[in-house]
């Protein structure tokens, strides 16, 4: 299974071609070239889920809420994986792109590409 | 809201915005006095801080973000923090203008304990293996 991936605004869309450029054969993109830019998280969910493209996050306060809802709906979501600054973050403050995109590449594979229904975080 | 310093303000409503009122206000099991000032203080909020809007979760979490991008204010203040205060440098990280930054920060300013719980949701360990569909 070929893996797609859509970095979410509140993380650097800079991590959607780091990525792309660790793996060449998955898809990975970011909320901002999707133009999804300012769409509710409910709204966000159903789109990923209708394009199978998993959502990288830093803020679990209502996504984690929302995955819940569909879960008690019984509906599927493309799976969530969040990251934390505090553990991707340089000596300067910004965020490790590269490091922080080969731990995305690590968490994907260890979930053979298959993201569906998973919830995890970026180790 | 903090109601132990609270002032009374009177207003007059037409009847249909009355009566408006008090359905809603019966539907949250609310007078329409405790529901006219919740609106009207979020009312006020909305107009001093324009750039920001409460977004509620399914089971009532309510965060603020700014408006218009799904981005918390608290994430905003961790990069903030982060980048020793630098807003050019957030909000080139965060691909943000960097106005918004700067409304994110006003308002971080303005209601520190909400932004902390904000952050304190935001950043909670799920218990992944324990979501009913997790793998």
């Amino acid at each position: 299974m070929k893996p797609s991936l859509v970095v979410d605004e509140d993380s650097p869309p800079a991590l959607a071609p780091a990525v792309q450029k660790l793996r060449p054969g998955w898809q990975a993109t970011s909320v901002r070239d999707r133009r999804w830019l300012g769409l509710k998280e409910a709204t966000l969910l159903e789109v990923l889920h209708a394009e199978g493209a998993a959502l990288l996050s830093r803020d679990r306060s209502t996504l984690n809420d929302w995955l819940s809802e569909r879960a008690a709906l019984g509906e599927e979501h493309a799976g969530v994986l969040f990251w934390d600054l505090e553990r991707w973050q340089t000596a300067q403050g910004s965020v490790a792109i590269g490091s922080l995109a080969r731990a995305v590449v690590r968490t994907v594979e260890r979930f053979d590409g298959d993201l569906r229904n998973v919830v995890a975080t970026v180790t | 809201m903090n109601l132990t310093k609270s002032k009374t303000v009177t207003c007059r409503l037409t009847s249909p915005d009355f009566e408006e009122l008090s359905g809603h206000a019966r539907q949250r099991s609310a007078s329409p006095a405790q529901l006219g000032a919740a609106l009207l203080a979020r009312q006020i909020r909305a107009l001093s801080h324009p750039a920001i809007e409460l977004d509620l979760s399914p089971v009532g979490h309510a965060v603020a973000r700014l408006r218009g991008r799904r981005v918390a204010v608290w994430v905003v203040c961790q990069d903030l923090t982060a980048l020793h205060g630098d807003t050019k440098r957030a909000a080139r990280q965060l691909d943000l203008p960097e106005p918004l930054v700067q409304a994110a920060r006003r308002y971080a300013a303005a209601f520190p304990e909400e932004i902390e719980q904000d952050a304190a949701l935001g950043r909670r360990r799920i218990h992944e293996d324990l979501l009913p569909e997790a793998k």
